[in-house]
């Protein structure tokens, strides 16, 4: 394969000319979502153009990252020995989005997680690039 | 399906064995499946017109897979096609093949599967890159991605791990009939509930082993199929429904209605209900599928396929025999639904040895894949 490397032994794919602002705003701190400004229309993971209108590569606007659990999972045994288990992979509903995201919630044990937990998103450092993830928002503990 | 032409029929399958096949290599197990399948079906490598559902290995043209298969087979191929819908490509073959040689295109055609597939590391390397940046990153997998629509499936329908062993325990029943199966060792539901957790609430019994092996169906014209040496089986009906791409929002699959729109349309080509059906082959890499596929194909709600599994009738002497290969829990996962389609033609042409259910008539065999958002189904009819 040429098309990724794997750095700490995390698969993170390269990034294409296409999704290029998502990630570039990640390396910000910031999340952004693929919108289309004709048809008001949130689109996630990112197309190559606007189901609505056939627009190709719309747009992005920022969100504020807060969102609910709207399903998950507690993985115990991990694809790749880089991920340290359990952890928990969930998707998040966005509270500003119509849209689902995939990631990890951390900051709270796999165990106490649950379905429409609020959390907000966080950024972390994995070798020279940034992810994204979720956690608890404050005050948040139920 | 209608037939506006001659008809077609199944007239022959083959299995390769089932394992790591330490020592074969990718192009010569294929090969093994093609020729067992035509032998199968008492016919000549000279009456194949082609060969569906082998992938080319790369992207290059110049040596896609009709060519690569004209030189492996040492003749010329006269047609060919591939169904690109991943896992939902078996089911759609049998049905693209069945409509190209009722409709005179074709004579023969061999819908072939399977795989000698590199090591862990680099099978889900491979997989991280495809599934694209929103994905593998986190740690996600196949697994994480059905844990988090079996939670969803059970929260919804009451339906409870034991309820999910018991289809575990079901197909390793079948499983001990078939000589091929991968895994034979009797098991219990303490057994699945004692296995480490892979990712809630899927335990590692509640989860396929992926393995070395192939296999291949003789589609051919019912006329040809009718002097073969085995009951012809009739392709009756065909669906598929394609609803999304298939990650991040897994659980949009409880409710996008692929299968059942899958279900729905190879059961009205067929002309039948799904109370007609005596045999179902649904596809099963995780023990919640069968239920959760019982459940969209109208059968009845998950809650009651649920307790179909939990009172053993899916297994051995029940009555819903469901995946009598041992599915792909036990038997094996080198052919996808594949597997199920060439189960269900043996249980038609009555010669599924200790494993037979009394005079089958009608078979439904659903395949899908990513997850859950490619679909497709074949309704099969054995002939008196």
């Amino acid at each position: 394969m040429d098309t990724g490397e794997l750095t700490a032994g995390r698969p993170l794919p390269e990034v294409g000319d296409r999704t290029r602002p998502f990630w570039d705003a990640v390396a910000d701190h910031r999340l952004v979502i693929q919108y289309c400004d004709a048809c008001s229309r949130w689109l996630h993971p990112p197309l190559p153009l606007c189901p609505s209108c056939g627009r190709p590569d719309p747009g992005w606007r920022p969100v504020s990252g807060d969102g609910v659990v709207s399903a998950f999972t507690v993985v115990h045994r991990p694809p790749l020995p880089v991920f340290d288990p359990p952890y928990v992979i969930a998707m998040v509903e966005l509270d500003d989005a119509p849209v689902r995201v995939l990631s990890n919630v951390i900051g709270r044990e796999p165990s106490a997680v649950h379905l429409g937990l609020p959390v907000r998103v966080t950024f972390r450092a994995v070798g020279d690039r940034s992810l994204y993830f979720f956690a608890p928002r404050d005050g948040s503990d139920d | 399906m209608t037939d506006h032409g001659r008809g077609a029929a199944i007239a022959g399958v083959h299995t390769t064995e089932q394992g790591e096949l330490t020592g074969r290599t990718h192009h010569e197990v294929l090969r093994e499946a093609v020729l067992g399948a035509v032998a199968d079906a008492g016919l000549d490598l000279a009456d194949v017109d082609g060969l569906a559902n082998i992938r080319s290995d790369t992207k290059s043209a110049a040596v896609a897979a009709p060519g690569l298969w004209a030189e492996l087979l040492d003749r010329p191929l006269t047609y060919h096609h591939m169904v690109d819908v991943a896992g939902a490509s078996h089911c759609a073959s049998i049905g693209h093949a069945a409509a190209h040689v009722s409709a005179g295109l074709c004579d023969t055609v061999v819908v072939v599967s399977g795989w000698i597939r590199g090591t862990r590391r680099e099978i889900v390397r491979e997989m991280a890159y495809m599934h694209g940046e929103f994905d593998a990153s986190w740690g996600s997998l196949a697994a994480s991605w059905f844990a988090m629509i079996a939670r969803e499936f059970m929260r919804r329908g009451g339906v409870t791990s034991d309820d999910l062993a018991h289809v575990a325990v079901a197909a390793r029943r079948w499983a001990a009939l078939h000589p091929q199966a991968l895994r034979r060792k009797p098991l219990t539901v303490d057994d699945v509930r004692a296995g480490p957790m892979v990712a809630d609430p899927l335990r590692r019994l509640d989860c396929c082993q992926t393995n070395n092996g192939a296999g291949a169906v003789v589609v051919t014209t019912t006329d040809r199929a009718r002097s073969g040496p085995h009951r012809p089986v009739t392709v009756l009906g065909s669906g598929e429904c394609y609803t999304r791409r298939g990650y991040t929002d897994v659980t949009a699959a409880l409710t996008d209605g692929g299968a059942a729109t899958s279900a729905r349309r190879a059961m009205d080509s067929a002309g039948i209900g799904v109370g007609d059906v005596d045999l179902f082959g649904l596809y099963d890499p995780f023990t919640f599928m069968p239920l959760l596929l019982l459940q969209e194909i109208g059968f009845c709600t998950g809650a009651e396929a649920a307790e179909l599994a939990a009172a053993g009738e899916l297994g051995p002497g029940g009555r819903v025999p469901l995946n009598t290969h041992g599915g792909a829990l036990s038997w094996g996962n080198s052919i996808n639904s594949l597997a199920h389609v060439i189960e269900s033609v043996r249980q038609l042409q009555g010669r599924a040895g200790p494993r037979q259910v009394d005079d089958p008539e009608l078979a439904l065999v659903h395949g899908f894949g990513g997850t859950l958002n490619l679909h497709s189904t074949t309704i099969l009819a054995g002939q008196p």
